[in-house]
């Protein structure tokens, strides 16, 4: 409000009092209401002052409260704040910031989210045998004394010919039907190639008007389901050396373009899950939309197959021989500490056509190894998300002969 | 019969001798939703960025009329600028700020809104970050009840907050 404003105000104020009084309490809900969110005159639901506050009041508190508690479980109260009614919510989606941004994870949506460029976001996960689960926690490693925020849990379950890994975000919820599924992880029989599914699906399709996309690939592949998109194929190949030297690791990131690492590059971003209709929408955050290069979804629709952007490809960074120790090394940087052909670093791979600078080549994506008995790091960082840095740590469990 | 409330030396009884008292000069601040008066050194006073503003640009005449805030509030906005413009000892300030914000929502939201109109940001802070503590730890169902909030989300977003919650609640 300008001071001019104000200064009339205060000037017209006396002669108004008297007006204002004979109205009643009545005229201070309206004035005070007058920057309140857009609800209905004819909406059922009285709501009360909190909830109706000035923006940047609101603003200032919910920040506050988001500045302080940036660790969990402390940070849950941020998402409450989400809950509380819709202004609150509304406000609080505004103010928190993506993992690529602010480097911490908040709502579940930020599990579907890049990690940050520089520093990564720090895991671990827990195996147990008896059930097949995989846990993956935020932090650095197991504590005693603190417990860890369960990010996302995963079940193993074993078929005739391939195993399957569902993603989910509650551990005692499985269900594909469920809205905690988030996708899996289908391994061959080999178990040499892997493949990601993700129940959401990526930008391009969404904005290329979905249902009447899955009617097409279901008249062309009918036993193809719902919900179901390929995001990533993962290969691991033996060594020359056979179960002498370590397996080469070969990711194709179908949504994840070359050019996110590419200077001024960015990578899809999911602002919500795809509830409904109304919440299928993506922030395209890149400078041109991700077209995703789903072969096994698109190929079989040829007609919307728009031109694909080149996918990242991730590959493992190659340990170096250690002749006093005997073995294959790799500097993970204190984050693993046993030995297990399951550990690995990836890394982009790319070639000077590609235009990346070396700081960026330098810089592992991808960091999964072993620290104790069925526990182990993960520390991921843009462009991957904790989903899809998950999905490709459990590949390594799948451990058959034919790789080791 | 109006009120006219004297912050400051209780042993004055009127204005003139107030105006007499040369060395500081002072200010009447009529809440016009309410009709209450106070008499404020200006040196207190223009803690509000907005009365600043009147008194610097010569605005301010013998008594300003400040809207939208009601007297209690006004009351005890004046004794909180008041400690701050005395005090300088942060720890002192710091005890009698949580003293002096042990209200509950009602009177802080009062509070909250008036430091806010007159642009009192020593005030506007304190406030904000008290009611950010109060919140913290909380749950929406507690949120909602402490501030008397009707929870207005549509079903698409409860189902959303739902699984927000399920997911957050995990261990």
């Amino acid at each position: 409000m300008s001071l001019k404003n104000i200064v009339r105000e205060l000037k017209d104020g006396i002669g108004n009092v008297s007006r204002r009084r004979v109205e009643g309490k009545h005229w201070r809900n309206r004035t005070r209401s007058h920057i309140a969110p857009d609800v209905a005159v004819s909406e059922p639901v009285e709501q009360g002052k909190w909830a109706n506050l000035p923006p940047e009041l609101l603003l200032d508190i919910v920040r506050r409260v988001e500045e302080s508690e940036t660790t969990w479980p402390a940070r849950s109260v941020v998402v409450y704040c989400g809950s509380v009614c819709k202004s609150w919510r509304d406000i609080t989606k505004e103010i928190v910031k993506t993992p690529e941004v602010c480097g911490r994870l908040t709502f579940p949506i930020s599990l579907k989210q890049p990690g940050p460029r520089d520093s990564p976001i720090q895991c671990f996960i827990r195996r147990d045998r008896a059930t097949s689960t995989y846990l993956l926690y935020f932090g650095l490693t197991p504590s005693e004394n603190k417990r860890a925020k369960l990010l996302l849990a995963a079940k193993k379950i074993r078929r005739a010919t391939s195993t399957d890994f569902v993603i989910s975000l509650l551990a005692d919820d499985f269900s594909k039907d469920s809205n905690a599924y988030l996708g899996k992880l289908r391994s061959n029989f080999l178990g040499t190639k892997f493949v990601i599914y993700d129940s959401q699906p990526p930008n391009d399709m969404v904005v290329q008007s979905n249902s009447s996309q899955r009617f097409h690939s279901r008249q062309v592949s009918p036993r193809l389901p719902p919900h179901k998109y390929s995001i990533a194929t993962i290969t691991y190949e033996l060594n020359v050396l056979r179960t002498r030297g370590p397996r080469r690791m070969q990711c194709i990131m179908d949504t994840i373009p070359i050019s996110s690492v590419q200077e001024g590059g960015t990578a899809p971003t999911p602002t919500s899950f795809p509830n409904s209709d109304k919440n299928r929408s993506f922030v395209a955050k890149g400078k041109e939309p991700v077209k995703g290069c789903n072969a096994s979804v698109l190929s079989s629709s040829p007609a919307t197959t728009p031109s694909c952007e080149e996918p990242m490809v991730l590959k493992n960074k190659a340990p170096r021989w250690h002749e006093q120790l005997q073995c294959w090394c790799l500097n993970f940087k204190g984050r693993v500490t046993v030995a297990s052909v399951k550990n690995f670093q990836l890394v982009a791979a790319v070639d000077e056509s590609h235009n990346v600078s070396a700081a960026e080549q330098e810089k592992v994506i991808l960091q999964f190894g072993k620290i104790g008995k069925d526990i182990f790091t993960m520390d991921y960082r843009y462009p991957l998300s904790a989903f899809q840095a998950f999905a490709l740590c459990l590949s390594s469990f799948d451990t058959k002969p034919a790789c080791e | 019969m109006k009120k006219l409330k004297f912050i400051g030396n209780p042993l004055l009884q009127s204005r003139e001798k107030i105006n007499m008292s040369s060395d500081k000069k002072w200010l009447t601040l009529k809440t016009t939703e309410d009709n209450e008066e106070f008499v404020v050194e200006e040196s207190v006073a223009i803690m509000s960025n907005v009365i600043k503003n009147m008194v610097e640009d010569g605005c301010a005449s013998s008594v300003i009329p400040v809207p939208r805030v009601k007297g209690n509030a006004m009351g005890k906005i004046i004794e909180f600028c008041k400690k701050h413009t005395e005090e300088s000892d942060e720890k002192v300030l710091k005890e009698f700020d949580a003293e002096f914000l042990n209200l509950g929502p009602d009177a802080l939201y009062d509070l909250m809104v008036s430091a806010n109109f007159l642009e009192i940001k020593v005030l506007l802070d304190s406030v904000t970050t008290k009611v950010a503590d109060m919140i913290k730890g909380k749950s929406s169902e507690e949120i909602r009840n402490i501030l008397k909030i009707e929870n207005d989300l549509s079903a698409e977003e409860i189902e959303e907050s739902r699984r927000e919650n399920c997911w957050t609640r995990q261990e």
